[in-house]
């Protein structure tokens, strides 16, 4: 008897977990209508739009002076005009009754505590502002130490965004997300999900949904999952080839587009054999970027020519590509004094040996690294790959010598091309390549120097096309992000540099 | 168990635990990566900081002190009770800690019960007829349950548990029903391990004379194999129970990553990844005290299993 009642108290439990399992399964499936789930690889970690900023930005609690439009252009967001008063100082029009969350007017008094704490911030060292003033009530100058130009592009990334001033605590830490966006912020799980709401007083058309929850969600199988499961109604950066996967199906919708990110090869100039210019000639030919593109990357995104990709910015200079022309590779090879040996090449007794650096926190690229490795071998390198931590290639490459580092990032991540100055200036540049030209040098001073967009169209042109020559850099593929959606889903406008999702239009 | 004992056995734990910190915060400090430039990386929503930034964030956050005045640093404020900020997002490590704790510590209980719910009958039923067809399936399976990568596991049971017979959502961390698959996988990895380890001892305490005397007193089976037999095949069980639950707390980071149940795993991990210092040293500490409590725990369990096991008391 007593092993009877045992079991049935074992099978009581288990019956009455699945029970319990099922009702709260139901429970979440009668879930409101009007409530949006979005799934992103990024966790919250933080309210604060010094540390966290872009991700607010993204789902539109948070709103900067001024926003990136769809076609990469800065356009008016809080601040409906901005122009250089003299080359120094730039004055922003602070946009007509509009309010934060908690009601406060947002005035240039109000939005000024935001300011200064993200211009004083360590993230935006690199933009050389001096001061920011609140000159009348919707003026806010902003003096900077030199001439810069990019500023109005610094202007739309998160980091920027006004909380109301009673969201700053007297220590100067933020303590709660109260922005100006069709959404406000309602409660978050750090490390996990926001829920906002549809901000009833928002200025602009305002959202359609009442709930929005981000999730963020750092696998992107169980993105994907979670989609099909109908625990999303949206999830972004999903693996390409799940494109066909959710496009047959009937119940979502994939949207693939292109962004202004590229995969590409950092050369080191200082040290043999990349510091010949013609072996990084014949990398560039002997790889053929189309395989790449075709086969590993369902024929998503595009092989790269330069740094910005012209159909998604319009501060794409036309270059002249790199084929695939593995002769070509072997015979700049051989110019280069590296001999045909057997399989391998040899100078002076050495062989041709280089190694590829890259990581695998990006999808694909160790995969793209070994396709490299192939097509450098049909040429005659001696190729291996080391795959690393990011942040160890970062500080290896700085300090010691590298041959070649696989990397991938944005390219324009804030509409800029003043961008360029992070891969090639010879002081600031944050990539590791060494690469020092006066000429590209002088190009990228002058044109944070003038606002005068020709002129700056003109430079920036003329160092692309340097260095396309002298290829510091060499670019392989763009990026196209797959964004799965449910069928019903309606109004999502994929937008290029993503620092903002619109979900607001979504319905 | 003494006081004296007890003394010798916090002292212990005093030394073993100021070791584990040192080492970590050593290990961490000689690893390639600046945190300045990593964590500045990740505020950046991953872009390259410029020099300049890394110089500011170097300045404020007191990285260009040398390795044992930082050490001295984290430690002093250790000792009065303060783990520290995190160096990203400026939030304090025990509130962080506190948490991630809830879904760990959810997670590791739920697992070890499935863990036990499948091993023990197991492990009992292929002892008591060893080469038996049960035998053989409990054996198979055990060796399917270790051999299975985690994650793989946890996408099959997603897909046949809640895409196809829509029994558990996918991933989340908000209730009950949220546990239930992650525990299977987990549990089910750690069934594999403890039911082989509950057949060997029982094979070996059955061999026994007293389970011999106990079967010629006449009495049943049942209260021979559940009183007898498993108290004392217990010891070693118990012993790889303490060591698993260890895992759980910090090894069950794919877990997490698969259903979405941020814990201390993944807050580890994560740290770091980003450098983030303080973050690291706080849960690696607090993992090195679970450990050392949960290894007295199962010492003290030994004594309640065992009478005969003594942990250092006098000599009588």
């Amino acid at each position: 008897m007593y092993k009877f009642t045992r079991r049935q108290a074992l099978f009581g439990t288990a019956a009455g977990i699945s029970g319990l399992g099922g009702y709260w399964l139901r429970g979440s499936e009668s879930k409101d209508d009007d409530t949006f789930r979005v799934g992103s690889p990024w966790t919250p970690d933080s309210i604060d739009p010094v540390t966290n900023g872009w991700l607010w930005r993204r789902i539109n609690v948070l709103e900067p002076l001024l926003t990136v439009d769809y076609d990469g252009t800065v356009s008016p967001g809080l601040a409906t005009d901005w122009h250089m008063v003299n080359n120094r100082t730039w004055e922003f029009t602070l946009r007509e009754g509009v309010t934060f969350h908690d009601g406060t007017d947002v005035t240039a008094a109000t939005v000024l505590p935001s300011l200064t704490r993200a211009f004083d911030s360590s993230s935006m060292a690199a933009v050389p502002v001096d001061a920011v003033e609140a000159t009348a009530d919707r003026t806010i100058t902003i003096q900077t130490a030199v001439p810069f130009s990019p500023l109005p592009a610094h202007c739309t990334r998160g980091i920027t965004c006004p909380v109301s001033p009673a969201a700053i605590d007297d220590d100067g830490s933020v303590n709660e997300p109260i922005g100006t966006g069709p959404f406000q912020f309602e409660n978050w799980e750090a490390g996990s999900t926001i829920t906002a709401t549809a901000n009833p007083d928002y200025y602009g058309s305002g959202a359609h949904i009442d709930t929005l929850i981000y999730e963020g969600i750092t696998d992107d199988q169980t993105r994907r999952l979670k989609l099909e499961n109908r625990e999303l109604d949206m999830a972004r950066i999903l693996p390409n080839k799940a494109a066909d996967t959710l496009a047959s199906d009937p119940d979502l919708t994939a949207h693939t587009y292109k962004i202004p990110r590229a995969r590409y090869l950092v050369f080191d100039l200082d040290s043999a054999p990349f510091s010949d210019r013609k072996v990084r000639r014949a990398v560039m030919h002997a790889i053929d970027r189309d395989h790449i593109v075709a086969s590993l990357l369902n024929g998503l995104g595009s092989k790269a020519v330069g740094p910005f990709p012209s159909d998604v910015t319009e501060w794409a200079a036309e270059l002249e590509p790199y084929e695939h022309l593995p002769e070509k590779a072997r015979s700049l090879l051989a110019e280069a004094g590296w001999e045909a040996d057997g399989d391998s090449r040899i100078r002076d007794g050495e062989e041709l040996s280089v190694s590829i650096w890259t990581y695998n926190t990006r999808p694909l690229l160790p995969t793209i690294a070994e396709v490299i490795q192939t097509q450098l071998q049909a040429v005659g390198f001696d190729v291996d790959i080391s795959v690393m931590e990011s942040s160890t290639i970062k500080e290896q490459a700085k300090n010691g010598e590298f041959d070649t580092v696989l990397w991938s990032s944005s390219v324009l991540w804030y509409p800029d091309p003043d961008r360029l100055s992070d891969f090639v200036h010879s002081e600031t540049a944050t990539m590791f390549s060494g690469y020092e030209n006066e000429t590209v040098d002088q190009h990228l001073e002058a044109a944070r120097r003038t606002a005068d967009r020709d002129e700056r169209f003109e430079r920036y042109a003329a160092i692309q096309r340097r260095i396309q020559r002298d290829l510091p850099l060499g670019w392989l593929t763009y990026y196209a992000n797959v964004i799965g959606t449910r069928a019903d889903v309606e109004g999502y406008q994929p937008h290029p540099i993503e620092s903002c999702y619109h979900l607001e239009d979504v319905t | 168990m003494n006081g004296q004992e007890l003394c010798k056995r916090l002292l212990t734990m005093a030394i073993v635990l100021l070791g584990v910190s040192l080492l970590t915060y050593g290990l961490i400090f000689i690893t390639p990566g600046d945190p300045a430039r990593t964590i500045l990386t990740q505020q950046m929503g991953g872009q390259i900081p410029s020099q300049e930034a890394v110089e500011q964030f170097r300045a404020e956050n007191g990285l260009d002190d040398p390795f044992l005045v930082q050490y001295a640093h984290w430690m002093g404020d250790v000792l009065q009770g303060d783990l520290g900020h995190s160096y990203y997002n400026d939030r304090s490590v025990s509130e962080m800690i506190i948490q991630r704790l809830p879904n760990t510590i959810a997670l590791a209980v739920a697992s070890i019960f499935v863990a036990l719910v499948i091993a023990i009958p197991a492990g009992i039923a292929s002892a008591r007829n060893p080469g038996s067809q049960a035998d053989y399936a409990a054996q198979i399976g055990s060796l399917i349950g270790v051999s299975m990568p985690n994650f793989w596991l946890g996408y099959l049971l997603i897909i046949v548990c809640s895409l196809r017979l829509n029994l558990f959502p996918v991933a989340g961390a908000a209730g009950l029903e949220h546990l239930i698959l992650p525990s299977l996988t987990l549990g089910s990895g750690m069934a594999a391990v403890i039911a082989r380890l509950v057949r060997t001892a029982m094979l070996d305490v059955l061999d026994d004379a007293y389970i011999q005397a106990a079967r010629a007193k006449g009495l049943r089976e049942r209260i021979i194999i559940y009183k007898h037999a498993l108290r004392n095949a217990l010891v070693p069980v118990v012993t790889i129970i303490g060591l698993q639950l260890s895992y759980v707390l910090n090894g069950a980071v794919v877990i997490e990553v698969v259903f979405q149940r941020p814990g201390l795993g993944t807050l580890l991990v994560d740290a770091i990844f980003a450098r983030d210092y303080p973050v690291v040293q706080g849960v690696t500490l607090l993992i090195g005290v679970i450990f050392v409590l949960m290894n007295f725990a199962v010492d003290l369990t030994y004594s309640r299993l065992d009478p005969r096991i003594d942990l250092g008391g006098d000599p009588t």
